[in-house]
This record gives structure tokens, sequence and C-alpha cells, in this order.
């Protein structure tokens, strides 16, 4: 079986958010009112987090894509009181809405606070009601949503080689994310794939993961920007 | 004192079986009973394969139900013999499509693809929709009960995934 | 008086928890495989036959069509045994897919005939109609040899 990871290399990401739009597009990710935003509620599977270094006249700015890690010890579904989360063979960490009853304690757990919560019923403008995703359920208030890296796109690119009558090969499967990034920062693979370029990426000596004292084990790698 | 115990306990069994017995009427038929257009008669369409007119299942997600190009197919003109035939005729003639009521459905966070089960794992379509090919008319609810239990009964005899990720989306 | 409320709950556990959720509908019952195609062409096409329609109007084994009013064929759909005769394979092939949508009449002042040949273009793949067209032309009676 497959592991699923990722590489991001900060020093390509140029924070322009195709990642974050390609995302909420894809997985039918409700948007959120200014009200929300303001208690800090606003949902984005995959959001930039901007860090500012230096004073006037000298900052710098660093982007570094976040969204859930997939870690291979995810102390949230550790903390599931009805598995709703959970991690499958393939490693990625699973969300399961009808079964979440919303105790949030997931969220609590998670290190990198990448789990969010629908305080309210998820709403769109009319016009965009037509451009759901008919392959990703419409969640509902009260239920944990996170990144699940597109794995509906993995079900069918499964079923799409199986009835090509080939064998899977894990580029035939890619989340919207890496797939519209037009600096080319993100790659997707097979961790155990050793020529695979996830494994290739996660060689660099720049390549460091998040939080990793914490022994989450993520499966996210980033690849340190430069000076 | 007495008597007014008496009647309270027989309003709370009585408002039990009532609630019990609409509980059980919502989970045994959790839709309302649907009626089409036409009394569509699979029975006498029997010897042909389902997938001639329901085209979707070697091919995609959905079954799909067949638009009036299909029947046009092999009905070039008005039946002149068969009562029920030419009335049914009557009723399809003026419509320009014909508003099929979906009958078999699923909640919208599980995946279900035909082409997989038809297609690749060769399941008969009689096996989740029992026997429609037996019907003169359409049936007012699903003939088999799709539930989670039963999909993964199956599931797991055939050695089939049971991971909750591959079917809910 | 409490006894009949412990019944009455015991019977609903009882039925809920049953199989199928003691629903009196069937269950599904997924066993039932349908089975590869034959490797042998004419068998295929026999189940190509079944499985496309043509059994319906054409009868099993092409042997007897079903009625088809004021249709110059008899009033019938025509039966296929002889079709080895009258086509080559090329012409058969082209024939089934490209259908025969107006149907003469017998008396042309009657109705149309209900049933026409549907074309099959794109309905069949060329594997399916090639084993369809040996199918057809095995089913020639033994010792009759083709016309041509």
């Amino acid at each position: 079986m497959a592991r699923w990871g990722m590489a991001i290399d900060l020093d390509r990401c140029t924070g322009c958010q195709a990642c974050v739009v390609a995302c909420k597009q894809e997985n039918n990710v409700p948007f959120s009112t200014p009200a929300q935003a303001e208690k800090g509620r606003q949902i984005s599977w995959i959001y930039i987090q901007t860090e500012i270094e230096g004073e006037y006249p000298n900052v710098k700015v660093r982007f570094r894509p976040m969204l859930c890690q997939h870690c291979d010890r995810p102390p949230c579904t550790f903390v599931c009181p009805t598995s709703a989360t959970y991690k499958n063979e393939e490693g990625i960490v699973a969300q399961i809405y009808p079964r979440c009853i919303g105790c949030r304690y997931c969220a609590n757990a998670c290190p990198y606070s990448v789990k969010y919560f629908n305080y309210d019923e998820p709403h769109w403008p009319k016009q965009l009601e037509a451009s759901l995703n008919h392959d990703v359920s419409v969640r509902y208030g009260g239920v944990i949503e996170k990144c699940t890296f597109c794995s509906h796109r993995l079900t069918k690119a499964r079923e799409q080689a199986d009835a090509e009558g080939r064998e899977f090969r894990d580029d035939d499967y890619q989340p919207a994310c890496v797939q519209s990034c037009p600096a080319h920062a993100m790659v997707f693979g097979d961790l155990d794939n050793p020529h695979g370029t996830v494994a290739a990426w996660s060689e660099s000596p720049r390549a460091e993961r998040l939080l990793e004292d914490l022994g989450t084990k993520p499966k996210v790698m980033y690849l340190k920007g430069g000076a | 004192m007495r008597a007014v115990r008496n009647l309270l306990g027989w309003i709370v069994w009585a408002l039990l079986v009532a609630g019990a017995t609409l509980a059980i009427g919502v989970i045994w038929f959790p839709q309302l009973p649907v009626r089409q257009p036409l009394a569509f008669n699979h029975a006498k369409h029997k010897k042909m394969a389902c997938v001639v007119c329901h085209r979707g299942v070697e091919t995609g997600a959905w079954a799909t139900i067949p638009d009036m190009n299909t029947c046009l197919n092999c009905h070039a003109a008005p039946p002149v013999k068969d009562a029920t035939a030419i009335a049914i005729w009557s009723a399809a003639a003026m419509a320009k499509h014909i508003a099929w009521q979906r009958i078999n459905r699923i909640p919208d966070h599980v995946y279900f693809s035909h082409r997989r089960h038809v297609d690749l794992a060769r399941l008969d379509c009689a096996s989740c929709h029992g026997d429609m090919a037996d019907r003169t008319t359409p049936p007012a609810h699903p003939l088999t009960r799709i539930s989670m239990n039963n999909c993964l009964d199956c599931h797991r005899q055939q050695s089939a995934s049971t991971d909750c990720a591959r079917c809910h989306k | 008086m409490h006894w009949l409320l412990v019944i009455t709950c015991t019977l609903l556990l009882v039925i809920g928890c049953g199989p199928n959720g003691g629903s009196p509908l069937p269950a599904t019952r997924a066993q039932v495989k349908r089975p590869a195609p034959p490797a042998d062409p004419v068998q295929f096409g026999r189940q190509v036959f079944e499985k496309c329609g043509c059994v319906m109007c054409h009868g099993a084994d092409g042997k007897s069509g079903i009625a088809n009013p004021n249709a110059k064929t008899k009033d019938i759909v025509p039966p296929l045994t002889y079709v080895a005769e009258g086509y080559l394979p090329a012409e058969l092939k082209q024939f089934i897919r490209r259908g025969q949508p107006n149907i003469d009449k017998m008396n042309p002042n009657g109705p149309t005939p209900p049933f026409k040949m549907p074309s099959y273009g794109a309905w069949i793949s060329d594997v399916e109609l090639d084993a369809l067209q040996k199918y057809l032309f095995s089913l020639m009676p033994k010792g009759e040899k083709e016309a041509f």
C-alpha cells in the first residue's frame, strides 16, 4: 500500500494562494462571513501562513502553505471518541462527517491547528452552488472538517486505472493544491517509493518537518526558503 | 388519584407505541412513495440487459434513467394493438422529456460508482436493485433495503475495501 | 401496568436488532456475479445478441420476430436465420451500426409499423460487433451452404 505524503519548496512558494482557491473549489469548503472571520472561525483547509522577519526597511515575508500534515502518529485520531477521524492504511488521516459528533477534541489535540469546526451551516452565493463538486459531500453545521489529500481523487483514479486494465501508478493522483500551484512548489506522491519525487525532495538538506519533537511524524516536508 | 396514574400510564404506553411505529416506519421506508409519470412495464422489456437503457452502469458512477431518445431508438411509431401501450404512448407523446422520479437514493456523504460494481466487479443488477425485471409497473419504494450494513456484508465476503474513506466523501 | 411497557420495549428491541434492521424488504444479496465473456466468439456473440436487446424483437436465436403490424416483412420483425446468405460480414456490421429507421409498410395507407431497427452506432464496441456477426452467421441451419 502506498504511504501518501507531500513536499513543499518554500523557496518557490510565492504566496499566490492558488492552492487555497483550488482546495476550496475542489472540496466544497463553505464561504466565511466577516462576522465569522472576526471570531477566527473561517475555514481554509490549506492557507498561507505568513512569517514576517526583520524591521523596516529590511522586512522579509516568508510564506508557508499550512495544511493537515497527515501525521503517522496523529494526535487527533487518538482522542476521537467515535472514530470519525482515523488514519487509513495508506497514511491518509480521513474525516468521516456522519460519524462526527462535534465534540472538537481532535481540533484541540491537533498541534498544527488544522482541524476546522463548522460553527454555522455552510453557505455559498447562489450562483456558485452550481459549481459544487459532486465527488465531495457538503458538510453541515456541527462537524469537523480538514484536508483529506483529496482522497476522492484517489478513489476515482484507482477506478479509472482498473477500468483501463492497467496498474495504478502513484502519479495518477494528486490533490487539487498540488495540481494548481503555478510555481511548481508542491510535489505529492508515495513516500515509500524510493524513485519518487517526494522521496528525492525529502533528502534535500533544506528539508524539515514541523514540530517534529512532538512525535507526530508529519508527512508534509517543507524545504526551507533561501536567505 | 390512582385513576389519574392509570390513565397517565396508558397515555405513556400509547405514545410509546405510536412513536415506535413512526420510528420503524421511517427507518424501514425512508422515502415517501414515489409516483412515476408513466407506468413503464419492465417485464415486457425483460429480455434486454439493463445496460441497454441504463447506459451509465458500465461507464460512470450513476446508472442514469433513459431519456426519450433511447426509447425512440426502437419505438418508431405508436403501437397499434395493445390498449395499455397505446395509452402510455399517448401520455408520453406530448412531453419533450419524461420526468422520471429517482427512487434509489443514497445519502450525499456516500460515493458509489456503478462502473466499479457492474463493469469491474461484475455484479448482477438484481443483487442490489431486486427483481425489477419482473415488475409490470414501477414500484413506489426501492425493492431492497440499501443500507451500509448490507454493503459492508458483501464487501467483507468479497474482500473488497472496508476503508471508510473509500466510500464516504 | 409497567410490564406492558417492558414487553413493548423488548419487542421493539428484538425487531430492531433483527437481521437487515428487521426490515421487511429483502436485503441486497450481492453474491450473484455475471460470468466473464466467453472466449469463443460465437458464444460471446450470442451473449451480445441477448445483452443488446436483439433477442427482444428477433426472438431467441433469431428464429421468430415479434409482431410488427403493417410491416412489409409479413407483419413481423424479420427472423435472422438466413442473414449469412443475404449479407457479407462487413455489410452486416454496417447494417447493425446504421439501423433501419424507416420500415417499409405492407399497406402504404396503413399505420406506421411500431418498431424499427435501432442504429447501434455507439452502443456496441468493435469487439462485440465482430462477435455478433460471427454468431449471426452461425445461425444458418447445418448442411445449407451460403448462396454466395
